[in-house]
């Protein structure tokens, strides 16, 4: 069974934004709301300063606090690692917002909790989610953590990586090459 | 309805006649006459409730003034406070018909019905707040998650209704052994759905402020002092606004040991509340430290020291601990301080655990971190939430009906004098 992840190289984002639009755009993700989103970090005191600049999303974690917290099984694992939401069980408690250490998720105008899903429906179709396919300088990579052949596994072999609040213990599937 | 409230004015006209007599040009003074006034004031406030549950329930979230990053509020605080209202009803008066203690049993039948109806109120102020309340219902049974507190704490407090429905039902019907056999039922659900409920804001490992085994243990507490402190109020209004004095005078032993036992709760809840904050300063664990000085010095400051500390526990004490401790008004005064108190701490409870933003402009080492839009970033570190008219209507609504509900149920069971 696949692993889905996403590799994102801090080196090569510029904060464009060009992900998030292409999100909202593929998902129509309503006003005021996204499912993927850009930040800046400085890091260090000055002068000795450094800027990590990267764009973020639901991380798919291998052990999501929002599936645990969901009391109708509305956020689940799919085949191939994603986590999902079923518009349809989902009741709209919000535990699961509270619960995502990343603040992924909103609640939609329609009345259901949305968030990034790995573009599941591209996918699924052997495309790459839309944030990956118009990143303008390749920053985003996406395919399966245990096909030795996808960039993906490569990059996490050679290059050095964290993932965020690694202290939650949620074994997030979106890396942050550093 | 009226017709019902008229015919007991009518039964304590003697008392009230001889109270009116005493106020020279005002026949229409005397409590029963305010009692009437404040329970149509209660309709009207209980059906502009209605009318705001229906704007919540109609237009979902659109209504409320909660965010992405503030999803949950002042309804949820509410629901709070009546389940935890009905929890320490249940568990404070089951001494008398569950436990044997023969002062408070005479409480029984009007303590279970308040338990129920704040439960039921409570669950329609979450109603107003889920976006999809009756596929909650369909999908906690087709599609239950056992790992998800919300799901324990939903279905525990279903199992709490339908056995405390059945202890109303048997005591009503002075079937006590079977009644005592619900109530026990009735605890054990009790205990659990609250600390469930503890759980849902307990087991949320991202919320440092709320995360661990605190909160489960400390709701149990904190409804205990509901409990206490809701059946003082029963009683002594109810001696109040029926003005009978015989009675008020028989009552006065039982508001007096519920007061020793608000006293003791108090410091129950004092006590945790106190390590609550040591260990919020002592740990210096971020996200819990942040939060914690938001109440000790920051924007929580009035509402944490003048209702959480003064009104909460050191009005109420003073009174308790005093002189003033054995006469039944000043119970009821220190009661009635403690709710209001608890109201707004389930509040500031319940924003405290998630106004500090996962997305902060300084994060956990220091690093300054800038998100793209939407996100503003807020200098102060604190994400703002006000409550929408729509969630205060709805609030001020359900404490009306509920004491509306309350009012009207022992009316018309003839609670009051069955127990006298």
């Amino acid at each position: 069974m696949a692993r889905y992840a996403m590799t994102v190289d801090q080196r090569q984002c510029v904060t464009c934004n060009a992900c998030v639009i292409a999100c909202k755009n593929e998902n129509a993700v309503p006003p005021g709301a996204v499912r993927c989103w850009t930040a800046q970090v400085e890091q260090g005191r000055y002068p000795y300063l450094a800027v990590e600049t990267r764009s973020e999303r639901c991380n798919h974690c291998e052990n999501a606090p929002c599936v645990a917290s969901c009391p109708t099984r509305a956020s689940h694992y799919e085949d191939g690692g994603f986590v999902e939401v079923a518009p349809e069980k989902c009741v709209g408690c919000k535990a699961c917002i509270i619960a995502c250490p990343y603040e992924a998720r909103y609640l939609h105008p329609d009345g259901y909790v949305d968030k990034c899903s790995f573009c599941v429906h591209r996918v699924r179709e052997g495309k790459d989610p839309a944030c990956a396919a118009v990143c303008p300088t390749g920053a985003l990579a996406f395919g399966d953590l245990d096909d030795p052949r996808s960039a993906v596994h490569r990059q996490l072999q050679t290059r050095r990586f964290k993932v965020l609040r690694e202290e939650e213990d949620t074994r997030p599937k979106v890396f942050f090459l550093t | 309805m009226a017709s019902e409230l008229d015919v007991v004015g009518a039964g304590g006209g003697a008392a009230a006649v001889e109270r009116s007599s005493s106020t020279v040009g005002d026949s229409e003074a005397g409590p029963r006459a305010i009692g009437r006034r404040v329970l149509w004031v209660l309709g009207v406030l209980a059906a502009l409730g209605v009318a705001a549950g229906a704007v919540a329930w109609k237009e979902g979230h659109h209504a409320l003034g909660t965010t992405a990053e503030m999803p949950w509020g002042l309804l949820i605080a509410t629901y709070v406070f009546f389940v935890v209202s009905s929890t320490g009803l249940c568990l404070v008066s089951s001494l008398g018909h569950v436990f044997g203690v023969k002062l408070f049993e005479p409480l029984a039948t009007r303590a279970i019905l308040l338990a129920l109806v704040t439960l039921l109120v409570g669950f329609a102020v979450m109603s107003a707040e889920l976006e999809h309340p009756v596929l909650l219902l369909r999908m906690v049974l087709l599609s239950p998650n056992p790992a998800s507190p919300i799901w324990w704490m939903g279905t525990l407090y279903g199992l709490y209704m339908v056995f405390i429905g059945a202890e109303l039902f048997f005591l009503l019907r002075h079937d006590h052994r079977r009644a005592r056999a619900a109530g026990i039922l009735g605890i054990v659900a009790a205990v659990s759905a609250h600390s469930n409920l503890g759980a849902v804001f307990g087991l949320s490992h991202a919320r440092p402020y709320w995360y661990g085994p605190f909160l489960p243990v400390y709701f149990i507490a904190s409804a205990l002092l509901c409990g206490a402190a809701l059946l003082v109020l029963v009683v002594y209004l109810e001696d109040w606004f029926t003005n009978d004095r015989k009675l008020r005078a028989e009552n006065e032993p039982l508001v007096a040991a519920l007061g020793k036992l608000l006293a003791l709760f108090l410091f129950v809840v004092l006590f945790f509340t106190a390590w609550k904050i040591i260990a919020g300063v002592a740990g210096g664990h971020h996200g819990k430290v942040e939060v914690t000085m938001a109440m000790l010095s920051g924007p929580l400051f009035l509402s944490f020291w003048f209702f959480e500390v003064f009104l909460a526990f050191v009005v109420p004490l003073t009174i308790l601990l005093g002189a003033r401790g054995r006469r039944p008004g000043w119970i009821a005064v220190a009661a009635a301080l403690p709710m209001l108190a608890v109201f707004v701490m389930r509040y500031n409870f319940v924003v405290a655990g998630q106004m500090l933003s996962l997305k902060p402009v300084v994060g956990a080492r220091d690093e300054l971190v800038r998100y793209g839009p939407p996100f503003k970033g807020n200098p102060a570190g604190f994400l703002p939430y006000t409550p929408s008219l729509v969630e205060v209507g709805i609030v001020v609504g359900a404490i009306a009906a509920a004491v509306l509900l309350f009012v009207v149920g022992t009316r018309t069971l003839k609670l009051r004098q069955e127990e006298a």
